[in-house]
């Protein structure tokens, strides 16, 4: 046995899975995980696609009976809603955890046990949306969702609670996901894969991610604001006691529209890695394309207007977004045009993943022109929810998703799976897609313009739609026949494809260095890159530190699942770190907010709180130190200590990120009720008191110092931890005297609600500071001098300081929004109706009745 | 030692001055409009203008911190230019549109 | 060529035949502005599609063609001609021209403006003229030709949007708000409407009548509207009139100048001069009505109008009574 087999052995010990059941749900290899995501995420689009079909028979001629509106409703609003949530993002999710730590060359995700958390969410998540179709609840307010179509009023059945709750589970994993990527791509690149050697495909990744931290935690808002209004009757979106409906549609397409982008950006970047393959050259102008995503993901959050032109804002502000919806077209235009000039350099292979490039180029840009389109304000008052609109963006999104998502799946299927697909079949499945696709949707342009609303479930006779729809509904069963062969095309490739070689197409990065399907462990040694194409370039020679470096990991040496951390911009060596094993308690904590949600559900209180405390536990559980866990094996003593902080460190940053969007989302609530409400706090509800709130920050600012001190002065750790989890608790008592003492009942108008999920927000927040430092007080305890605890330590302090903040910031608001209001209706601008940026004013009523 | 972990804020600025200014821009300019109609437009012209600048001194300041390979700013002079261009555009919408339509 | 294309495609899009709906017909200047910026933008649009697709086909034919090794060409000079020289000739022309056409088509109301109330509600649309109480009508909305009109409009329960495609774009109905509409129609002639906004189960059956006529007909039209109902002209209607206060209908329908008085349904005091019935689902005949005041769930199923159980003698009155509310 020579010394590499043997390490090989060593490294599969370590890495491996244990086997049968239990190995399955403890499983958190980023290679199990991601083919989970991508096999769930393609069983939701197979669902997806026979709504689809559904609901275009139900349109195939005027005056159809094959639905009713119900049902046609129903299905309209899950078939959007599987295809964005259980799809799309998903599927991307998948393939990024699968393949960036093959292009990036390390071993695994920074988080492994997060990542398979982030999985039974999206699973459990899913299976709940999807229950409803059991209990004849079906969601059935659009994957939008408007309020107050969705609030209590106007549906009163479970469905939007299945939408609400589901969805959120399923974000929840989004949100994990991308913050895993981002530590991982920004901190575990091979040595010398400085940021600008990155893979397109992982710099789009990395941009999607940033974009999912902060767009995500919007909709997430949005959500718990609905369901706060509809179970517990705190009217944000009733404009009948102080709340508005418009507050919906600004949170939903504050994400809603980096949404899309999130889907496109890893889609484009799957295309990079497509053309560059295919045509054997590497991308043309690389910074250029680098730099158009990192522009698109920015653009993205100026846009969400465009999708409220038609709720009467002002002509100006209108343009504004349009403009800003215009400028996307050129970093598109860069991108679409560096892959043009890369065929042009290179001989394309017109192999199917080429084909399903093709397609893509062909309809993305037909698409994108239809969007300018849309963008132009006064134009999108005609096509704004019709079928014009259902086109252009079925455009966007199968052209400039799907296909993407189906070249990518071909072009790494041998990769994944050690088999490889047929040629001929998939390119006979790309025939019908690209037909059938152009088929069913090019005539649904002609429908919008002549008139044709979306979200219809029949239409007359005499109005002159059914040709259109009779060819719109042909071409859709060809395009699902299409899916249909694409799918049963990788089916049987897995069952008994022939064996796939490690490089089957000839590829340029470092993921095609593996095995085919990889070995657990990746990498037996970890790679050194010199460019941006470490395949079609000859290797770099590593410097002395590095080489030692790679070949302390490339012995486990008993060390645990060892891997390699490096700088974040030039990727130089810093740091090793072993991550967690296999363990079921991520499945236990998604279970155990599965319950929760079930008893929010159907309004048993009991079984929520069950629940909530059983997350509680789970987490716990999970975040105790892993066995035999140790940061530097013996062999690294000679080696440089770390330059940088801890990747939990990073991981928290991140996740703070999202959550502080959270609070600012909340925060945003609170002051657009505050400018379109009457009265803030309305007439009879005084300012709010002043000593407990004041004394219950004051507490957990120093709380905050006393961790702080605790971080810094090792021997009065324990005794300083203590301290911060008193004056923690203190602060939480006197938020809760304060809170049940309130003069107004949070149910009467939009300021109580306001006020107090806002109060609310920040006793959350504590209340985790006090269980993190339980966390850290256990680490202290029972193993004071261990880096692990260190780490935690470091982690605690962040944790705090976000406490301090966000105590700080929700005192201020609270204090200071209802004295500047003077009380009675003040704070509210003059308001010449339509000039109020579609935040409300006006008189509604004025008809008799 | 690369010049980019040297001066990593010429970078930044390179980087995210020219995209924070028109997120910046368009927020201040959206809130403007309603004032804009009641009173003057003067606010929403000073605003392109503070912002505008704002984009192309941080795109100069952020390519004088790059020393060295000359062509490794042109992709981050483009996006710059890309938000100021956005910058001027909607900077034209001010001037073009009444406020008050 | 593409003129030729141009052609096909008005002779699809345009060629629409009386009463259907089309954005590319318009009755008037509103709706013509907008049609005029869908042209400039296909026509624009089509060019750069073009550009694209020539580029990607010669990429094909040279891929196909060559074995050596590629040139030295960097291919950085197309990415900036076509990525940012070609988005940003095209972008800045076309984003004025949309300044001036939105700055145009503006909803401000004037003072001039004929004024019409919509009042959105689940599934129909509340219309009233010149704040009137009286002028009150229901999935019906009549202009004047050649006088600039605004719509006031606003929703009691949830979000709709009015939208007459040839006539301009649409606006949303939103509850504790008023959005405005201002169009001006030409051209005589009934249009169809649609709520363009998901609002609920028979989202898909609200739909409306906009007719444009000259202006002495519309205050003609106006001033009838505001009328109160005639006495029934028969026994047989007036017997209906009987039924229709005893089984229910005046709890939500109002026949101004008799008892009836509700509120939560369409004002049936002209009923009978309107074109259609359950917001412009089935023509307004005898038949239709019979089978809408039996079941009107059958027509429109989730509607909040409840079946009304009459047997055919009173049935044959109330017919006779509402068909005599001109």
């Amino acid at each position: 046995m020579t010394v590499l087999e043997t390490r090989g052995d060593e490294l599969r010990e370590t890495w491996a899975s244990p086997p049968g059941l239990v190995g399955f749900v403890s499983a958190v290899n980023h290679k199990s995980i991601g083919l989970r995501f991508i096999v769930t995420a393609f069983a939701f689009l197979l669902i997806g696609g026979l709504e689809a079909m559904l609901i275009r028979t139900q349109l195939i001629r005027p005056e159809n009976g094959f639905l009713d509106a119900e049902a046609y409703n129903q299905l309209f609003t899950m078939h959007g809603t599987t295809m964005m949530f259980l799809f799309a993002v998903p599927m991307i999710e998948g393939l990024a955890m699968y393949l960036v730590p093959l292009m990036i060359g390390t071993r695994d995700l920074p988080f492994p046990r997060l990542n398979a958390f982030g999985y039974w969410c999206f699973l459990l998540g899913g299976v709940l949306l999807n229950w409803s179709f059991l209990t004849g609840s079906v969601p059935d307010g659009g994957w939008f969702a408007y309020t107050p179509l969705t609030g209590p009023e106007y549906s009163p059945t479970a469905g939007i609670d299945y939408w609400l709750l589901g969805v959120t589970f399923v974000e929840i994993a989004g949100v994990v996901g991308a913050l895993e990527l981002a530590v991982l791509i920004l901190r575990q690149r091979a040595p010398g894969m400085s940021l600008l050697r990155m893979p397109l495909f992982v710099w789009s990744i990395l941009v999607s991610s940033g974009m999912m931290l902060v767009a995500f935690p919007a909709v997430i808002t949005a959500s718990i604001l609905l369901e706060l209004e509809r179970k517990l009757g705190l009217p944000f979106y009733d404009p009948g006691a102080g709340g508005n409906p418009l507050l919906w549609q600004h949170l939903f397409w504050i994400f809603g529209h980096p949404e899309v982008y999130i889907m496109l950006l890893p889609a484009t970047g799957i295309v990079s890695a497509v053309v560059a393959v295919h045509t054997r050259r590497p991308i043309v102008a690389y910074e250029l394309v680098a730099a158009a995503l990192v522009a698109i993901g920015i653009i993205s959050f100026g846009l969400w207007v465009h999708h409220m032109f038609a709720v009467g804002i002002p002509v100006l502000a209108q343009t504004l977004f349009a403009v800003a919806s215009a400028t996307i077209a050129i970093p598109s235009g860069i991108q679409v045009f560096a892959w043009l000039a890369t065929m042009l350099q290179g001989r394309p292979r017109w192999s199917t993943p080429m084909l399903y490039v093709v397609g893509f180029v062909v309809t993305f840009v037909a698409g994108g022109i239809t969007g300018v389109m849309v963008a132009a304000a006064p134009f999108d008052w005609q096509v704004h929810d019709s079928f014009f609109v259902v086109a252009h963006f079925h455009y966007v999104l199968i052209g400039g998703v799907l296909f993407p998502i189906f070249a990518g799946l071909h072009h790494w299927f041998p990769k994944m799976v050690g088999r490889v697909p047929n040629e001929g079949a998939g390119r006979l499945s790309f025939l019908l897609v690209f037909v059938g696709f152009h088929i069913a949707f090019f005539p649904q342009h002609i429908l919008g313009l002549r008139g044709m609303p979306r979200r219809v479930y029949t239409y007359g006779e005499t109005v002159g739609w059914d040709g259109y729809n009779a060819v719109s509904t042909i071409g859709s069963y060809l395009l699902g026949l299409g899916v249909l062969v694409y799918a049963y095309n990788l089916w049987r490739a897995w069952r008994r494809g022939p064996v796939a070689p490690d490089d089957p197409w000839g590829g340029d990065g470092l993921e095609w260095s593996t095995a085919s399907p990889p070995e657990v462990y990746n990498f037996r040694e970890l790679p050194v890159v010199g460019g941006r194409a470490p395949r079609w370039e000859p290797a770099p020679v590593p410097d002395n530190r590095t080489a030692s470096t790679i070949a302390a990991l490339a012995a486990p040496d008993g060390g645990g699942r060892q891997q390699l951390r490096t700088t974040m911009v030039a990727a130089e060596p810093d740091d090793a770190f072993a991550v967690a094993g296999p363990t079921p308690w991520p499945l236990g904590t998604a279970v155990a907010i599965g319950i929760t949600l079930v008893g929010v559900l159907i309004d048993h209180a009991f079984l929520a709180a069950v629940g909530a405390i059983l997350v509680v536990a789970a987490a716990l559980r999970w975040t105790s130190p892993p066995g035999g866990w140790r940061a530097r094996p013996e062999t690294w003593a000679d080696l440089e200590p770390p330059r940088s902080r801890p990747g939990g460190w990073h991981g928290l940053l991140l996740g703070l990120v999202a959550v502080a969007c959270i609070g600012g989302s909340f925060l945003y609530a609170y002051f657009y009720l505050f400018v379109t409400a009457d009265g803030w706090p309305p007439s009879g509800v005084g300012s709010p008191g002043l000593l407990l709130a004041s004394a219950a920050v004051a507490a957990a600012v120093a709380g905050s110092v006393a961790v702080g001190v605790a971080g810094r002065r090792t021997e009065a750790r324990t005794p300083a931890l203590l301290l911060a989890g008193v004056l923690g608790m203190a602060a939480l008592a006197a938020d809760a005297l304060d809170v049940a003492d309130l003069r107004f009942s949070p149910s009467d108008h939009a300021y109580g609600a306001a006020f107090v999920t806002l109060r609310g927000f920040a006793m959350v927040v504590t209340a985790v500071g006090v269980l993190v430092l339980g966390v850290a007080l256990r680490a202290c305890l029972r193993r004071p001098g261990d880096p692990w605890t260190s780490a935690v330590m470091q982690i605690t302090r962040l944790f705090w300081l976000f406490v301090a903040a966000t105590t700080v910031v929700v005192w201020s608001v609270l204090q200071v929004t209802p004295r500047v209001s003077g009380g009675d209706g003040g704070g509210r601008p003059a308001t010449g109706s339509h000039h109020s940026l579609g935040i409300g004013g006006g008189t509604a009523g004025e008809l008799p009745r | 030692m690369s010049s980019v972990e040297r001066r990593p804020w010429r970078r930044i600025a390179l980087v995210g001055g020219p995209s924070s200014a028109w997120a910046a821009h368009l927020l201040v300019s959206y809130l403007l409009v309603p004032p804009a109609c009641e009173t003057t437009s003067v606010p929403l012209h000073v605003t392109t203008a503070v912002f505008a600048v704002a984009a192309l001194t941080s795109i100069v300041v952020g390519v004088r911190g790059v020393d060295g390979d000359r062509s490794r700013p042109f992709a981050a002079i483009v996006l710059g230019a890309i938000f100021v261009l956005a910058i001027l555009l909607q900077g034209a919408a001010n001037a073009m549109v009444d406020p008050c339509a | 060529m593409r003129r030729l294309a141009l052609a096909a495609a008005t002779v699809v899009l345009a060629g629409a035949c009386a009463g259907e709906p089309s954005a590319l017909d318009p009755a008037g200047g509103t709706a013509a502005r907008l049609a005029d910026l869908w042209w400039l933008m296909l026509v624009v649009g089509s060019v750069v599609w073009v550009v694209v697709i020539a580029v990607l086909l010669r990429a094909a034919v040279r891929g196909r063609d060559q074995d050596g090794e590629p040139g030295a060409w960097s291919g950085q000079p197309l990415v900036v001609a076509g990525g940012i020289v070609l988005p940003v000739v095209v972008l800045v022309p076309l984003l004025i021209v949309v300044f001036r056409v939105a700055e145009g088509l503006s909803h401000e109301p004037q003072q001039d403006d004929v004024r019409i109330q919509v009042v959105g509600e689940q599934f129909w649309w509340r219309v009233a003229y010149n704040d009137d109480a009286a002028a009150v009508s229901a999935n019906e909305v009549h202009v004047p030709v050649g006088r600039p009109v605004t719509l006031e409009l606003t929703s009691v329960d949830v979000i709709h949007s009015f939208w007459v495609p040839n006539v301009a774009g649409k606006t949303d109905l939103i509850p504790g708000e008023t959005t405005y509409l201002r169009f001006e129609v030409d051209r005589p002639g009934v249009y169809r409407g649609f709520c363009a906004e998901f609002c609920g189960i028979q989202h898909a059956g609200m739909r409306l009548v906009l007719v444009a006529q000259p202006a002495e007909e519309f205050d003609d039209h106006v001033r009838r509207v505001a009328e109160d109902a005639g006495q029934p002209d028969s026994l047989l209607a007036a017997e209906g009139q009987r039924v229709f206060n005893r089984v229910g209908c005046a709890d939500c329908h109002a026949v101004r100048g008799t008892e009836a008085a509700g509120v939560a349904g369409p004002d049936l005091t002209h009923l009978a001069s309107r074109r259609t019935i359950g917001a412009g689902v089935v023509a307004n005949t005898r038949g239709n009505l019979a089978g809408w005041v039996v079941n009107p769930q059958g027509i429109k199923p989730g509607n909040h109008m409840p079946p009304q159980p009459v047997d055919p003698e009173d049935l044959e009155a109330l017919l006779a009574y509402l068909e005599g509310l001109e």
